[in-house]
């Protein structure tokens, strides 16, 4: 499965300014970042902050204790343009991330997922090629029917932005829209 | 690495075309809108959500792509206070603190709509082309989740994107909001042609 897609190479280095007040940043864990994924053991935390039309798809083994949560853009690695960074797409960072929990001492059969996120945050778009969201809850469903992990809980869709914790402690995923917290 | 020379020419024509839009919006509220000198940023598309202050801030963003000759996307961004001030003036009445209703939806679509228009006139006219924007679509969301829409289109067209950034000042001071401009490459490709000839 690994052939199919480059593993992330050294990101180049950006040219971006940052500023301001950081706070959130500061949210005890590990920050998965637009288009990144990342594995870690349990008790570690794992946090998307600002999921829009992006997908927070968790990934975890309870037993073996690792899990990992993508932060995935876009829906499919055949559609994209960039065919580099795999991780941007649903679809290929569940296979690289089931890799790498599997490398980790996940076992496959014991895998379960849980996603948040893929809203429609503009009012105008009508056209199902600009819902980006919708088709990227579509394609993260979809492969992970393929890939045989059982989807335990999903909130996506709406219009709101969420930002997402993933527990691998427990396998508890707490999403925040707004004022509103829920756990799934 | 992009060309100092297209870098150059992108932020002055930010500067021009929001100087035009600020004129356009001044007109249309009859109070004082003014423009910063515009910035560009060059980052990959999936940096671009965490490239400006900070991402859980609430915002009133309207988002526009453009049409004609060559794409790209516009977005113009506003706190929730000032979103509802423009309003107020846009609409003569006096302002009161709220959440935006779906007047204040349509009124703030209707400013970036301006502003769009004016600002992609401005590009336009320095390309000898025609650009005009789609009809405007308003959000109001946490800032990195508004930005992620724009980048996941703008990755249709190109991972490397160029950002130009303009900050809109109410009164002469006060930091109203934010405009961005992401041109598509066939967009920068036009430009880099006119800056070559001028």
């Amino acid at each position: 499965m690994d052939a199919r897609f480059e593993r992330e190479g050294a990101a180049s280095a950006a040219v971006v300014p940052r500023q301001g007040d950081r706070s959130l940043r500061q949210l005890d864990g590990v920050h998965v970042g637009v288009g990144e994924y990342r594995v870690v053991h349990s008790p570690e935390r794992l946090i998307s902050i600002g999921l829009g039309s992006c997908v927070g798809i968790a990934i975890f083994d309870l037993q073996a204790q690792v899990g990992g949560l993508a932060h995935a853009m876009l829906p499919r690695y055949e559609e994209g343009r960039d065919k580099v960074n795999a991780s941007k797409y649903a679809d290929s960072s569940i296979m690289l991330m089931v890799d790498e929990l599997v490398e980790m001492g996940a076992t496959k059969g014991r895998l379960k997922a849980k996603m948040a996120g893929g809203a429609q945050m503009f009012s105008f778009i009508s056209s199902d090629a600009l819902n980006i969201g919708l088709r990227n809850s579509e394609a993260a469903r979809a492969t992970l029917k393929a890939e045989r992990i059982p989807l335990l809980a999903e909130d996506v869709g709406g219009t709101k932005g969420r930002t997402v914790t993933f527990s691998t402690a427990d396998g508890s995923y707490r999403i925040q829209k707004g004022t509103e917290v829920m756990e799934i | 690495m992009p060309d100092p020379i297209l870098l150059d020419g992108l932020r002055e024509i930010g500067n021009i075309g929001a100087a035009h839009a600020t004129t356009a919006l001044s007109k249309l509220i009859g109070r004082d809108i003014t423009v910063e000198v515009s910035e560009h940023y060059v980052c990959e598309t999936h940096q671009l959500p965490d490239a400006l202050d900070d991402p859980e801030q609430q915002v009133v963003a309207v988002y526009l792509e453009t049409h004609g000759a060559a794409k790209g996307g516009i977005m113009l961004m506003f706190t929730q206070d000032m979103a509802t001030r423009l309003v107020d003036l846009l609409l003569s009445r006096p302002h009161t603190a709220r959440e935006l209703d779906e007047v204040d939806r349509d009124a703030i679509c209707e400013v970036g709509n301006i502003c769009a228009s004016a600002y992609l006139g401005a590009v336009a006219k320095f390309c000898g082309t025609v650009l005009v924007p789609s009809p405007p679509g308003v959000a109001v969301d946490m800032l990195h989740a508004v930005l992620q829409y724009a980048a996941a289109l703008a990755e249709a067209d190109t991972s490397d994107l160029m950002v130009v950034r303009t900050q809109i000042l109410y009164g002469g001071s006060i930091c109203a909001g934010f405009m961005l401009y992401l041109p598509d490459r066939e967009t920068l490709r036009l430009l880099d042609e006119k800056f070559k000839t001028v």
